[in-house]
């Protein structure tokens, strides 16, 4: 229920920026775009974490730009699935680059494939000695760099001279593979804030 | 003697120039193009016949119309059933020759052939138990078919299948249980060169960022 308003929030927040300013001359070619947010992730394991998130996104043609996202893993609700393994670390860094539906447009939608990969580590039973592999002890597990593939999608407001409103969702998938067993890391996770923009380049050519 | 190496040596550097010269006449037929990407990996028939992930990045430096390069590295991880964990590291390059179309058109399929070779690095260990484990540095030649497709004229997509086949030494992992009932890992390791390989797919995606020839 939570969820569904804060989509429905941030919907109506990128209407009303939207309504706005239908046209604010905005120019995609040569735009750099940055955005700084909170975002909770949904593991398909059912486990939930936070991250803050950082985008940095740079665009090379009018439908095309390269993009970096970082995730950095600050918490996961260990207590939902006390059966779990407990998820220490799960930073994550993503580069890839998003196709723009549209072209100089307030109102900017895209999709994006981002590889990349996440650092993780986590808190796992591991036996105490391995010929008697029943008695165990938790201890923390190897911290381990794994590949990960992302997909995205998500939506720019561009009301304002330098400040957009930005939406991402992103499904990721990999698996640590440091600790007893192997940890699925498949994840959707959602951001929303406030981001910078500026176009440097193109306001020289003028 | 000094004279005849001085000629030779001039004769070399007419050549040059004059290659230069009608290099830089025909543009070198469309070479030139300095890309950057990202891939993201996927390696069948691995070990145990598990399936691998990977990520990675290459440049690419075209230097004539049908003839790009390729210079990558990347990393692999494979879950071996669980029990055991395989991570393989490659850098290398290739060479890519366009078979039909060659133009980086917006819209438009560039096929290509592509060989060449790397250097690997392999880790294979037991999760519960690193102490059973292996490493092993070796090297490898690949071969394949891909196909670009132009997004934009500066922007691909890119899909490639390559055979990688390993020429050094190996490791080879299986899983048993042991008397208790508990599955381990067993690791080998063979300094024998034999065929072993393994089915690469990679997704990757370029930015054409420069032309050098301009």
């Amino acid at each position: 229920m939570k969820r569904i308003i804060i989509l429905i929030l941030a919907i109506a927040a990128a209407k009303f920026a939207f309504s706005q300013n239908d046209n604010p001359k905005i120019k995609y070619h040569h735009m750099l775009r940055d955005g700084l947010s909170f975002a909770p992730g949904f593991m398909v394991n059912g486990m939930t974490n936070a991250y803050i998130s950082g985008v940095l996104e740079y665009y090379i043609a009018d439908h095309v730009s390269i993009s970096s996202t970082a995730y950095y893993f600050l918490n996961s609700r260990k207590e939902a699935l006390p059966e779990m393994a407990e998820l220490k670390m799960n930073h994550q860094l993503y580069t890839g680059v998003q196709y723009h539906l549209l072209k100089d447009k307030a109102f900017d939608p895209y999709i994006g494939l981002e590889p990349g990969f996440a650092l993780t580590q986590t808190r796992a039973a591991y036996p105490v000695n391995i010929e008697n592999p029943s008695v165990t002890q938790i201890k923390d597990s190897n911290i381990s760099m794994n590949p990960m593939l992302s997909l995205d999608a998500g939506f720019n407001v561009y009301a304002v001279k330098f400040f957009h409103l930005f939406v991402n969702v992103r499904y990721a998938t990999g698996r640590h593979l440091g600790g007893p067993t192997s940890y699925n890391l498949s994840e959707i996770t959602t951001s929303f804030g406030l981001g910078l923009n500026a176009n440097f380049w193109n306001k020289k050519k003028k | 003697m000094q004279k005849l190496i001085i000629i030779i040596a001039m004769a070399l550097v007419s050549y040059q120039a004059q290659a230069q010269k009608s290099a830089a006449d025909k543009h070198l037929a469309g070479g030139g193009d300095f890309d950057l990407g990202m891939r993201t990996s996927v390696s069948f028939f691995n070990d145990a016949g598990y399936v691998g992930q990977g990520v990675g990045g290459q440049f690419r430096l075209r230097f004539l119309e049908r003839l790009n390069t390729e210079w990558y590295a990347d990393i692999l991880a494979t879950n071996i059933g669980n029990v055991g964990t395989r991570k393989d590291m490659h850098i290398g390059w290739s060479v890519m020759f366009y078979m039909f179309n060659t133009e980086r058109v917006k819209g438009k399929f560039t096929p290509y052939i592509i060989a060449g070779h790397c250097f690997d690095g392999s880790h294979v260990f037991e999760n519960r138990d690193h102490s059973n484990s292996g490493k092993i540095n070796s090297s490898a030649v690949q071969m394949g078919l891909g196909t670009s497709y132009n997004i934009t004229d500066n922007f691909d997509l890119t899909l490639t299948c390559q055979y990688m086949n390993h020429l050094g030494g190996h490791m080879h992992s299986e899983i048993y249980t042991d008397p208790e009932g508990y599955k381990r890992l067993n690791i080998e390791r063979s300094s024998k060169t034999d065929f072993d390989g393994h089915l690469l797919v990679n997704l990757s995606l370029n930015v054409k960022l420069f032309d050098f020839w301009k």
